[in-house]
């Protein structure tokens, strides 16, 4: 130890400070896990679709017994559209664009033929993360991509194939097939080869690009904009508070399990909201537990320091022991914090890992990036006060 | 650092009731580096103020104290500790040594800041006061005569253009008084440095270049 350390005693009843530490250590392996738990279980309750980015819900209005009969329309009007997208939380909506036309799709394969009529929709394609080059229409070839519901997969897969004798055909096979499909309308026809670019879990709906659903709306549709009874929004934050009381003040309904997903998700930040608000009243506590620890040590060492000084010591050198052996203790708790992050993180992930296919955990580097912070910013707090006492002891 | 100027400097303690016929409260005084000067008063003169006033550690006054022109109200926590360690040494009336620290530790302590002597010229400084075999004791455990000799030794860890020394032999016989005034005059001499010793009637048998009432 040096001679100043002995005088100072810095290092000598470093029982009081554990309090402190062990104080620290709770306080920041709460607000660290909390932040960590929130950021691996996350994806689980508002997991991004394979086309749809994270913050975008579909939003229409409901069907009514009155519909029937043409009282309470389910269309949007374009003033409802406006208010939607004059909403503090939305960043942009789009409206799904019905086709005005009939399509008939049939699909061959050996000698089996299987006919249908269908129906096309359309958003935006900046509501879509979809490769650009898929997703618009092949002119030469006449080739349309088209995006499906995975649900029609799984129809046929467990219900139609299974109970007509039919082979099971998967993601990839099914995205090989082609579909021919007849468009008629406006005394036109035309055919054109469809092609799956892509399932969706959540957009219940067959799409195809907004450029060809425009084109083709013109061309056999004779011009009319159809109604438009279907909204994507992409919105800030699919989970928020704001959201929902807007949604039920205007009786709209969401489609698939993005409300689910997304009272899941709020409900997951309001109790990671609350523990790590106690996770940072401990480290409050425990931080103002050190402070009081350190001027109680400066007070009883404050004639050594007066002394000190008066020899010729700056202030900034008798602080020092104190400064270091604040940012020690910290040090301390924070790579402990951390290694009960981790504990923690290795109970919880096996579970999740073995409850959501497909699922990857986030990354371990800003939880530990934010106990270094903490750390840093609580140093040089210290750091500042323990200066400021000791300067007003010259 | 050539000379200290006092020019009209009051203890506020003595504003209601300020000493008369003092040389140097209320007075112009210079000290000058190279010469020495003794400063005699009977108890509650304020010899320890005044020490305190030129050693930065009190500034309740009211006059001026300039070091070679400068006030020194402007010199701030870095230019008083600059001051204590380069250019005033100073022995306090009451030590101020650390108790859990041997008397060479308390010497080290301070030459850790100067650099200024080696272990073994402070060894060979404590020897000659008389107090070598103290030298691995602690301070709390010495006599006060052995603190002072101590302390002196301590002070002389720095360069210096002043020594202050506040009552240096209360607590000394006549011969190790001796000791102290020869190793000062021997360490002072070295640097060309200025005397100033404060007493209460006890002092060091020396040739003072003046010696001033307070």
């Amino acid at each position: 130890m040096s001679t100043l350390g002995k005088v100072l005693n810095s290092n000598k009843g470093l029982w009081r400070f554990a309090g402190f530490t062990i104080a620290n250590i709770a306080g920041l392996a709460v607000i660290l896990g909390a932040f960590q738990l929130y950021r691996d279980a996350s994806p689980i309750l508002s997991g991004p679709d394979s086309f749809m980015r994270n913050d975008y819900v579909i939003v229409s209005k409901k069907v009514g017994a009155l519909s029937v009969l043409g009282v309470g329309s389910t269309e949007f009007r374009p003033g409802e559209l406006r208010e939607i997208e004059s909403q503090p939380f939305m960043i942009g909506a789009g409206p799904f664009t019905p086709a005005a036309y009939s399509i008939t799709g049939s699909v061959s394969a050996g000698d089996m033929c299987m006919s249908t009529y269908m129906f096309f929709e359309s958003v935006p394609d900046r509501f879509l993360d979809v490769k650009s080059d898929i997703w618009k229409l092949d002119t030469v070839n006449n080739v349309i991509p088209i995006i499906i519901p995975r649900n029609y997969l799984n129809l046929y897969n467990y219900g139609f194939s299974r109970s007509q004798g039919l082979p099971q055909v998967s993601e990839e096979l099914f995205g090989a097939l082609t579909v021919d499909l007849r468009l008629s309308g406006n005394g036109r026809r035309g055919n054109f080869t469809g092609k799956i670019a892509g399932f969706s879990d959540r957009l219940n709906t067959i799409l195809v690009p907004q450029e060809f659903m425009e084109w083709s709306n013109s061309y056999f549709g004779g011009g009319d904009t159809p109604a438009v009874s279907r909204v994507i929004m992409e919105v800030t934050d699919a989970g928020s508070d704001d959201l929902a009381r807007f949604l039920a003040s205007k009786g709209y309904e969401t489609e698939g399990e993005n409300a689910g997903r997304g009272s899941g998700a709020y409900f997951l930040r309001i109790i990671t909201a609350i523990v790590i608000t106690v996770g940072l009243i401990i480290t409050l506590l425990a931080f103002f537990l050190l402070i009081l620890s350190i001027f109680l040590l400066l007070q009883k060492n404050s004639a050594k320091l007066r002394d000190l000084m008066l020899l010729g010591f700056s202030p900034g050198q008798v602080a020092a022991p104190y400064i270091r052996l604040s940012a020690m203790l910290s040090g301390g708790a924070l790579v402990i914090a951390l290694l009960a992050v981790g504990i923690l993180r290795g109970a919880y992930l096996p579970v999740f890992i073995r409850f959501t296919p497909g699922y990857a955990p986030a990354g371990f580097w800003p939880t530990a990036l934010l106990a270094v912070a903490f750390t840093l910013i609580s140093t040089a707090v210290t750091t500042v006060l323990i200066r400021r006492k000791v300067a007003r002891l010259w | 650092m050539e000379k200290i100027s006092l020019q009209q400097v009051l203890p506020a303690v003595f504003a209601d009731n300020p000493p008369t016929g003092s040389e140097v409260w209320l007075a112009d005084t210079v000290f000058e580096k190279g010469r020495s000067y003794l400063i005699e008063a009977s108890s509650g003169l304020g010899k320890t103020t005044l020490c305190s006033f030129l050693y930065g550690w009190r500034t309740d006054y009211s006059g001026t104290i300039r070091f070679d022109g400068r006030d020194v109200c402007g010199l701030g926590t870095t230019g008083w500790t600059g001051v204590r360690r380069r250019e005033i040494a100073i022995l306090f009336q009451d030590m101020k040594l650390f108790g859990e620290l041997t008397a060479l530790e308390n010497a080290m302590l301070k030459n850790s800041l100067t650099g200024f002597k080696s272990e073994g010229q402070i060894t060979k400084m404590l020897e000659r006061l008389g107090i070598g075999d103290k030298a691995h004791s602690p301070a709390s455990i010495m006599s006060a005569g052995q603190q002072q000799r101590a302390a002196f030794v301590r002070s002389l860890c720095q360069p210096f253009d002043f020594i202050v020394l506040d009552e240096p032999v209360s607590h000394l016989d006549e011969n190790n008084s001796a000791l102290m005034r020869d190793l000062l005059l021997e360490e002072a001499s070295a640097r060309g440095a200025g005397i100033v010793v404060t007493s209460i009637g006890k002092h060091f048998d020396m040739d003072y270049d003046k010696i001033l009432r307070l």
